[in-house]
């Protein structure tokens, strides 16, 4: 396996200016009813490295997860471009775009429902090697146990079914499966947070072997902050839809740009009860807005704590700007942020 | 949480020393278990195998010739009717009412059996085509099949009937052209929210083709359903013919069906004046036929409740 995926990519090749992913502009409505649109993802913009590892955080129906489904091409984008090795997947369509998922693969937020019941579980990570030519049943076998070893799981469970492992043990076999294919980029969404707190652990370091064995990038879609810290190079921050800040993630967790940002981090709990009890807590006042109707100006204003409402707040969205070497942020007052918030 | 726990994982299933390779539990075989636990669905499938090899015995030996008149006395038919020689008794022309009967049950099984085995194939694949493909072929599939609901099925199979004439064949087709909607909707509404499901999901992102994702995920998740309503249809099936062949379109000399002897129709009575004279000729076969449309729907009772991933007992 190791071999194989030295062989396939020449990890070694220093390109680092060369991004492996890049989301320009991207946005995606749903039609909702007769005449409402729900601005799922509004105009965002990125790049992931080779190697890299980035985070992408937000709170329920920020977009994060349909993000992740456009940049896999599983729904379409409404407009922009997701460009993977310099290829425009949104152009692609039928076998052309088959043949590029060869590369760009998905690991599922529920394990319970990832995986077909009806299927084993070696047929269920022989499912890709399949779908890409590989026929040989031996071969197959081989395959499927040295991905199950590699996952950490015993390689001659290959005949059971789903039903008959945990959640940790399922997410593992998502895992191979997406390995299978020796891919680039992985795009990880919520892997873990349908896991118990001890499996998440798990999972995560397994992610982290694997990706200096194989050499891989991660998209890691997250909506806890704690967990991303953990595993990301750089963080990204959405709220409704838009990239609010984008950050290294050792960085991000010493200051914010973005009120948002910080609110999310303060509501990460401090293990010591001293400076628990003492720390200030940054609250959001009410729900997230709907995406249906999202607000004027910056879609953060209704719950912003230092917004000027009325003012350029409620008026002006603004641009994700570099406020510092690396780091962007989209708020008008990203001065304000660590000293009024 | 720095701890490589890989490693330790796969101890976990106390596989140490050696190669554990377990049999495959799968769903069915969940299901199978939870039929045996149900006892009317139990003696559901006993009687049905029951019938099953009285049919097949048919084939090869009955009493006498369903057929043959005269192997009682007439007299004697209409006088005692039941006796050891003839258990379930003689119709006015002679013939052994057990003989016919036996015959019957194999009609009856090829025709509801037949009849399942259409509406699958027709059920099936219009049900895939329309929830799988979805959009406009779908809205045209729906409509034919909601005008499908609105036409008489005693029209239709005395139509058939008129066009193909008299025939086990007329009768499954007449019964399958307004029987197969059921399936088509059901087989739709699972294509449609199983196409949703993550796995699917899952096995485009791996680059499944579409062909693939229909045949190795979408259809086989939906397998229990079609099971379930397959078994269903052919109690209506039989149920049909029966009224069908008593209406006197159905099934005529010299095959005889549970309907048919019902009916007299092959007597020359009618079924009011049997039912004075000789009760025997319309009550066995009835009994056989509503015994075996219940050990069908007990069944097929059994088959739903097992086959609910709901109901884990």
């Amino acid at each position: 396996m190791a071999v194989d995926a030295a062989a396939v990519r020449p990890g070694a090749t220093p390109q680092p200016a060369e991004p492996l992913l890049r989301v320009a502009h991207v946005t995606k409505h749903f039609r909702a009813g007769v005449s409402g649109v729900v601005h799922a993802v509004e105009d965002v913009s990125f790049d992931i490295k080779p190697g890299e590892t980035v985070g992408l955080v937000g709170e329920s129906g920020s977009g994060k997860s349909t993000l992740g489904r456009v940049i896999t091409q599983l729904v379409p984008a409404t407009s922009g471009q997701v460009i993977f090795d310099g290829v425009d997947l949104t152009t692609l369509r039928g076998e052309r775009l088959r043949q590029q998922r060869r590369h760009l693969q998905m690991i599922f937020q529920d394990p319970f429902a990832s995986l077909d019941p009806r299927m084993t579980v070696g047929d269920i990570i022989a499912e890709p090697l399949v779908n890409f030519g590989l026929h040989d049943h031996k071969e197959k076998d081989r395959k499927v146990q040295e991905l199950l070893r590699v996952v950490g799981l015993n390689p001659y469970f290959n005949n059971r079914y789903p039903h008959e492992f945990s959640g940790g043990q399922r997410q593992r076999i998502g895992v191979a499966r997406a390995l299978a294919l020796n891919p680039k980029l992985i795009v990880c969404d919520e892997p873990i947070s349908a896991l118990d707190v001890s499996i998440q652990a798990q999972i995560i370091n397994l992610l982290e072997d694997l990706q200096r064995e194989f050499n891989l990038t991660y998209l890691f879609i997250a909506h806890d902050l704690s967990v991303v810290r953990h595993i990301s190079d750089r963080v990204m921050v959405m709220y409704l839809g838009k990239i609010v800040e984008i950050s290294p993630s050792e960085d991000l967790y010493e200051s914010q740009e973005h009120p948002y940002t910080k609110a999310l981090l303060s509501a990460i709990p401090v293990p010591d009860p001293k400076i628990e009890s003492q720390r200030r807590l940054v609250e959001l006042s009410g729900e997230i807005p709907s995406p249906l109707f999202p607000p004027s100006g910056c879609n953060f204003h209704t719950r912003c704590p230092i917004a000027r409402v009325p003012g350029i707040c409620a008026d002006e969205d603004p641009q994700l700007q570099e406020k510092s070497p690396g780091r962007f942020a989209k708020c008008h007052f990203s001065d304000e942020v660590r000293t009024k918030v | 949480m720095a701890t490589v726990v890989t490693a330790q994982i796969a101890e976990e299933d106390a596989t140490q020393g050696g190669v554990l390779v377990r049999e495959q539990v799968g769903l069915w075989r969940d299901g199978l278990r939870r039929l045996r636990r149900n006892k009317l669905a139990l003696a559901g499938a006993f009687y049905l195998i029951f019938i099953v090899l009285v049919a097949l015995v048919a084939f090869a030996w009955t009493p006498y010739k369903p057929s043959a008149q005269n192997v009682c006395p007439v007299e004697f038919a209409y006088a005692d009717g039941i006796s050891a020689a003839h258990p379930f008794g003689c119709d006015p022309l002679g013939r052994d009412i057990l003989s016919q009967m036996m015959q019957g049950a194999q009609i009856s099984l090829i025709v509801g059996v037949g009849t399942s085995l259409i509406v699958c194939v027709v059920g099936i694949s219009v049900g895939l085509l329309a929830g799988f493909s979805r959009g406009v072929l779908d809205a045209v599939i729906s409509t034919v099949i909601n005008a499908f609901y609105g036409v008489p099925y005693l029209l239709l199979s005395l139509v058939l009937y008129l066009v193909l004439g008299p025939g086990l064949l007329t009768i499954m087709i007449a019964i399958s052209a307004t029987s197969w909607m059921d399936m088509a909707r059901l087989v739709r509404g699972q294509a449609l929210s199983i196409r949703e499901r993550e796995f699917v999901e899952a096995a485009r992102a791996s680059g499944t083709r579409q062909g693939r994702i229909l045949f190795t995920h979408i259809f086989p998740n939906a397998l229990g359903p079609i099971i379930v309503q397959a078994t269903f249809i052919i109690p209506v099936a039989i149920l049909t013919e029966a009224f069908l062949s008593f209406l006197g379109v159905g099934i005529r000399p010299p095959l005889f069906s549970w309907g048919a002897i019902a009916s007299g129709s092959n007597t020359g009575g009618t079924p009011l004046n049997l039912l004075q004279s000789a009760p025997w000729i319309v009550l066995f076969p009835s009994a056989a036929l509503s015994v075996t449309l219940l050990a069908f729907n007990f069944f097929g009772d059994g088959l739903r409740d097992a086959f609910d991933p709901r109901q884990k007992r």
